[in-house]
């Protein structure tokens, strides 16, 4: 065995084909941290928010004419929303779009149209937001230069949702319904959010940073003492579940004083990052409070949230991922404030660059593989060495084994050897940064710090394994049909349509729960690197400074609400093994 | 003599068509075999599967008494062949193809072999180059080399000469031989060239449509048949007086340009030219025409034909 493998790498590497391959992998290595740098500095900018504002009127044209009101009225109220932003030259519209187009990558029209407004909303009404306050008492650029801007307008968004009860109401399957609250209500919320908004906002432009800390940090022990007063008036006689979800509460209030009086004591400045790094913890803490509410009273979900459920059973489901999601954020929001660990940034965490260069070199590997598994066993038959190959005295699936480990050689040493190169390259253009520091992992409801080597091997494994499939099918297309160029260009066509159907799978799951035991929702396994909870791999803590990670906004929460990596890991194995185990079976037999 | 292949009541058939009918062959130590037969008669099916590459249908094939089904390594490694054209890796050297054969074998082979082997096929001097450098008849004497490698008991070689010229021919006639009579290697070669064959096998199995229609020594292929009559050419005069004397004693003899052509017996042309002498009759010649291998496979094959088309006309 070990004589035929040596005879296939020997064979690979005499190729001439195979050399340009790695000639070209090789600079395509190299200039990927090359390829950062220019990113940041020039494509960045690349487009302006006028460009932007521009596409979002003409989709907003575009589904007019469709007669797709919703997604008209979504774009229309984009275009608005940048305008604002472009009029008050504020930078912050990056990071809105940013975050909206992920959201819009990932679920597909119709599912936005399900969930209604929920992925335009805070979108309209942060940029309301801003403009209740420019418009109003505080200057746009003094607001934005305060670090709390942000704050500001998720504090309205929050408190803001009132004001969409002025809009039209649609019931889950986008049919307008009667607004289920009188106008009594919505007036007395809107007032009650605007005064709430005109405290918090005075607060943060009066103030110097060291009193606003001071302030929060007694507004998070006056949480915490009414937590812990409400905790012992449930413990003497409301229910169990009361008494649960209050002593939920009375952990989380108390975890916010623990923070904000050690943020009050040690920050001078707005700067520090643990100051910007409370906002995600409110955020956390605001969807934590507001489902534990809500799950625990039937009465309030129909008063309010029964247009957007079919039923309410699905609502507690989604709202108790919800919690688990948002107490893990606020777990380990906690622990980084409390020791002093530094989030990594979206765009400078030299960790994150080498991560996402890793996944983009594993991508060119995985074209490498895909042409190799489909050209070393039809290569044979087409120059008619295979006749030579197959009368020695070793077995026919020794052989083939042979060529498939071979394969599988290249694939795991280029991934290993780019990253090994990526990371010296990253160190060398981008500096150490914070690759070399720990991460947070959130594990069976700890906070774990663990070496960042960890993850980074976890974003490795997950490459590695994802090509596997269509490796094999490439490898079992090769043995079948004989011709090369038919095998591998017949599985990049699959593969090029996998992240469709992942995406459709996943839709599906819901409906069809037997799906997660086929390929079909694995097929990017990659993707389960965004995942939040449950998974010694898991990015929330990684990427805590990410607001969507917090509330579970990507695909890989949809892919752990359903199922996990664990199985995914083993259904993608599982398939692999059965195409090389067709492949085998069919070469044994095979006359030549 | 060891039997190094056996081959018995060997059918191949592909779907309903039947390719291969009871094919019986036995080759022995030290012994060169031709298998001739006309294009599409079986020679190529037969060998792919004594080497594996076929599935047989009915029948079996043993190697040195190792079955090539049941056993196949034990069997197949005392085996070296070429099959069709001998093609090797091009992007590879004379001698990096020979290391790629010699891993896959459990003896090991050294580099002093490999090098043994390319000297013996006359390939020492260009070991080093790529052989899609190669003309077609050193890429065929690379295949005799891969083939020998790892020093087989049985080589079965499927057209070897093709795209080899003549001295590269004799070359290999020779190299063959040599093995055959030094090593005690036993040799099964197809080809079209019956004149090839006639100078290098001991033995001819002859095939036709997919049958074994005769394995004969290449000696006896020639002469005929021990009791069939040959043709000797006689110079001599009185011409007339020869004829006549020869019809006398009730052999067959005919006249054309001065030369008496008389159908006799081998053994009997002693006889006849005492006879001839004795009777006054001046000789200046006598020439036995022998058979070629042609004449012989022509007219084997020749009988196949009539006999099936026979079997035809009975049918219908």
């Amino acid at each position: 065995m070990k004589g035929l493998l040596k005879n296939e790498i020997l064979k690979v590497v005499s190729q001439k084909g195979y050399k340009i391959l790695l000639v070209i992998f090789a600079i395509y290595v190299i200039l990927l941290p090359i390829f950062n740098i220019i990113g940041d500095t020039i494509l960045g900018g690349e487009q302006s928010a006028e460009d932007y504002y521009e596409s979002y009127l003409e989709s907003a044209e575009f589904y007019e004419e469709m007669e797709y009101a919703l997604d008209a009225q979504y774009y229309r109220d984009c275009a608005g929303a940048l305008s604002f932003f472009i009029d008050n030259n504020l930078e912050d519209w990056k990071y809105e779009r940013m975050f909206n187009e992920d959201m819009g990558a990932i679920f597909p029209d119709s599912f936005i149209e399900e969930s209604e407004m929920s992925s335009y909303c805070d979108f309209y009404l942060r940029a309301r937001a801003f403009e209740y306050l420019v418009g109003g008492k505080y200057d746009a650029e003094q607001l934005y230069n305060s670090s709390y801007y942000y704050y500001l307008s998720e504090y309205f968004y929050s408190e803001g949702n009132y004001y969409y009860y002025d809009r039209e109401w649609l019931d889950y399957a986008g049919n307008p319904i009667e607004c289920p609250h009188t106008s009594e209500d919505i007036a007395k919320m809107k007032k009650n959010a605007l005064e709430e908004l005109e405290t918090v906002s005075g607060l943060v432009i009066s103030c110097n940073a060291k009193e606003i800390l001071n302030d929060y940090a007694e507004y998070a022990t006056g949480l915490r003492e009414s937590a812990e007063h409400n905790l012992k008036v449930k413990k003497n006689g409301g229910t169990e579940t009361e008494i649960y979800i209050a002593e939920r509460n009375f952990d989380i209030y108390k975890m916010a004083e623990e923070m904000f009086i050690l943020i009050s004591r040690e920050c001078d400045s707005l700067d520090d990052w643990r100051v910007g790094f409370s906002i995600s913890f409110l955020q956390a803490y605001s969807v934590h409070s507001s489902y534990t509410d809500v799950v625990v009273s039937k009465e309030e979900y129909i008063r309010e949230l029964s247009y957007m459920y079919e039923s309410y059973e699905e609502y507690v489901e989604t709202t108790t991922q919800g919690i688990a999601d948002a107490e893990a954020g606020i777990k380990v929001a906690h622990y980084a404030v409390m020791n002093n660990i530094p989030p990594e940034g979206i765009d400078t965490s030299t960790k994150q660059n080498l991560r996402d260069n890793i996944i983009s070199a594993a991508d060119f590997v995985m074209i490498f593989s895909v042409v190799l598994s489909g050209t070393i066993v039809a290569s044979e038959f087409s120059s008619g060495t295979a006749r030579l190959l197959l009368i020695r005295p070793k077995k026919r699936w020794k052989i083939l084994l042979s060529k498939l480990s071979c394969v599988l050689l290249f694939h795991v040493t280029l991934i290993g050897a780019a990253s090994i190169l990526l990371t010296g390259l990253g160190i060398v253009f981008d500096g150490v940064g914070d690759v070399f520091a720990n991460d947070l992992f959130y594990i069976n409801q700890n906070v774990i710090e663990l070496p960042s080597i960890i993850k980074t091997l976890g974003v490795i494994t997950l490459a590695t394994i994802q090509a596997l499939p269509i490796i094999s099918l490439s490898f079992l297309l090769s043995v079948l049909t004989k011709k090369s160029v038919l095998s591998f260009v017949i599985s990049f066509v699959i593969n090029g349509a996998s992240s469709i159907v992942q995406t459709i799978a996943l839709i599906l799951i819901t409906e069809a729960p037997l799906l997660k035991f086929t390929i079909l929702p694995y097929l990017k396994l990659i993707d389960f690197r965004f995942t939040s909870s449950d998974l010694v791999i898991d990015e929330i803590a990684g990427e805590y400074f990410s607001l969507d990670m917090l509330f579970g906004g990507s695909l890989g929460s949809l892919l752990t609400s359903q199922t996990n990596v664990w199985l995914a890991i083993a259904i993608v194995l599982i398939h692999s093994c059965i195409l090389c185990a067709i492949a085998l079976q069919h070469f044994k037999k095979q006359q030549i | 003599m060891d039997k190094i292949l056996e081959i018995k009541n060997l059918s191949k058939s592909f779907g309903s068509r039947l390719i291969l009918r009871n094919v019986t062959l036995d080759i022995h130590r030290g012994e060169i075999v031709g298998y001739l037969g006309p294009n599409g008669s079986g020679k190529t099916t037969t060998i792919k599967l004594v080497l594996g590459l076929l599935k047989i249908t009915h029948g079996e094939i043993k190697i040195c008494g190792h079955d090539v089904v049941k056993d196949f390594e034990t069997a197949i490694a005392h085996v070296g062949g070429i099959v069709e054209n001998p093609e090797m890796y091009p992007y590879l050297s004379a001698r990096e193809n020979l290391r790629q054969c010699a891993r896959m074998y459990d003896t090991k082979i050294g580099e002093e072999r490999i090098s043994e082997v390319l000297e013996l096929v006359g390939l020492s001097s260009r070991a080093d180059d790529k052989i899609s450098k190669y003309s077609l008849g050193m890429r065929q004497r690379l295949g005799v080399a891969q083939a020998i490698l790892h020093r087989p008991e049985l080589l079965v070689l499927d057209e070897p000469t093709n795209g080899l010229d003549p001295a590269g021919i004799k070359d290999l006639r020779d190299l063959l031989k040599k093995l055959a009579r030094e090593t005690g290697l036993a040799v099964f070669i197809s080809s079209h060239l019956l004149g090839e064959l006639e100078q290098l096998c001991d033995t001819v199995a002859v095939l036709n449509h997919g049958a074994v229609v005769g394995v004969r020594s290449v000696n006896d292929l020639k002469k005929g048949r021990s009791d069939s009559l040959s043709e000797v050419e006689f110079t001599l005069s009185p011409v007339s007086v020869a004829s006549d004397i020869l019809k006398n004693n009730g052999i067959e003899a005919t006249v054309e340009r001065e030369i008496l052509t008389a159908r006799l017996k081998h053994e009997d042309i002693p006889s006849t030219i005492y006879l001839l002498s004795l009777n006054g009759v001046k000789i200046w010649s006598v020439v036995e025409k022998t058979r070629s291998l042609e004449d012989a496979f022509l007219e084997m094959t020749t009988d196949l034909r009539a006999d099936d088309e026979a079997m035809k006309g009975a049918s219908k």
